[in-house]
């Protein structure tokens, strides 16, 4: 008599051997492969190249400024002295440090993984502690998130598939300044004495949809934190 | 780099499918998941060794993580043939019962996938544990209750098909 484990690994393999891959399916893996690397490439020069006009904007915005008196040296943090660098980039009072490629042999975790975005938010956080909050978990389709400046007032920006949210720490009018009167909040709460609030962002064109049902019930229920949470631990290399 | 890397995935495309398909239950998730899988492998191509070890490995932790989010994940339901030519999805070798992929999916997600690498992919015990991030016994005790809930199922399979005749 066969026993019972021999009979299931005959069965998995009898009831599997005809399972062929269809023919478009390397080729799909095959252009996936570089269409993927070339779509993350992308989504962060134009992070980049988005922040240096918005950096540029808000310079040449600032009151009080001209031609003959501006300074265009980095802004001083106001909470703790920034080692800055030219991976830097100053908007306003904050001097927050831009995301650096990672390698490519650089562990798999959740989310773009061609640029080292969670040491982008942990040194913001490091640099301005009471500017920012973040959710103790990330959410299941996570693309990137970044801290970012906007009309003077720091935010956490979280990219999923589809439309993200933004998280900005502030009174509701300050917030509202910064982000946009038309966008609508999801959470509004406190943690560790800091108010903050979720807005979700617009639909970045017409055929968007905005978040799922789901994906609103988890920024509803997430937590949140001013600590550092496991998900932003830094990389360690050389882990499959 | 580019050439090897179209040798493997050509070479290996299928058999991961299959190893997929027992894991994940549907053919439209383990095509999914194998793209993933072929994706991050090419990522690392350079430092891989053994690119059919690493990517069973990519693919073990894959979906740990895709069953950690998986109840959040809609059940797709195929509305097209996308194919240009009929694929066989091993119909004619169970025309008289159900495929295991069937009976797998009635285990809980981290039995199926241990009892999957141990015995389809002949996985050692200890080799699983270190790949799940779990301990030895932990797999030992997943293994033991999925064995046993699959022979279940099967006892009851075998009762119908004798009772049919």
């Amino acid at each position: 008599m066969i026993d019972f484990e021999q009979q299931l690994r005959q069965r998995m393999h009898d009831d599997t051997r005809e399972v062929q891959a269809a023919a478009w399916l390397p080729e799909a893996a095959l252009t996936g492969a570089v269409r993927a690397r070339r779509r993350h490439r992308l989504a962060w020069s134009a992070a980049a190249t988005s922040t240096a006009v918005a950096t540029t904007a808000l310079i040449l915005a600032l009151p009080g400024t001209d031609d003959s008196t501006r300074q265009l040296m980095p802004a001083v943090p106001s909470t703790t002295t920034a080692t800055t660098s030219p991976e830097d980039f100053t908007a306003g009072e904050f001097t927050l440090p831009l995301p650096v490629p990672l390698p490519d042999d650089a562990p798999d975790r959740p989310g773009i993984d061609s640029h080292d975005w969670r040491g982008q938010i942990r040194e913001s956080m490091r640099r301005y502690p009471d500017a920012f909050v973040v959710p103790e978990q990330l959410p299941p389709h996570i693309g990137t998130m970044q801290a970012n400046v906007s009309n003077g007032h720091p935010l956490i920006t979280i990219d999923s598939e589809g439309p993200g949210v933004t998280i900005c720490v502030g009174d509701l009018a300050t917030c509202r300044h910064s982000v946009g009167t038309d966008w609508e909040i999801m959470t509004s709460a406190e943690v560790d004495s800091r108010t903050f609030h979720v807005f979700l962002s617009p639909p970045g064109k017409p055929t968007d949809t905005g978040l799922t049902l789901q994906q609103q019930e988890y920024w509803s229920t997430v937590s949140f934190t001013s600590g550092t949470p496991e998900w932003m631990a830094p990389h360690e290399p050389n882990a499959p | 780099m580019e050439d090897s890397f179209e040798q493997f995935v050509r070479g290996s495309t299928t058999q991961l499918l299959r190893t997929a398909l027992l894991l994940t239950g549907e053919r439209g998730a383990a095509e999914d998941l194998v793209q993933d899988v072929l994706e991050r492998t090419y990522r690392h191509w350079r430092r891989v060794e053994d690119p059919h070890a690493y990517a069973r490995v990519v693919m073990a932790r894959r979906i740990t993580d895709r069953w950690r989010i998986g109840s959040r994940r809609v059940r797709e339901v195929q509305l097209q043939q996308w194919h240009d030519e009929p694929v066989s999805d091993g119909t004619q070798a169970r025309a008289q019962r159900a495929g295991v992929e069937a009976l797998l999916r009635q285990l809980p997600p981290r039995q199926r996938a241990v009892v999957v690498l141990r015995y389809f992919e002949d996985w050692s015990e200890a080799r699983i544990a270190e790949e799940l991030g779990c301990s030895a016994g932990t797999v030992k005790s997943n293994c033991s209750r999925g064995l046993s809930r699959l022979r279940q199922l099967m006892s009851v399979e075998d009762k119908a098909r004798e009772a049919a005749r």
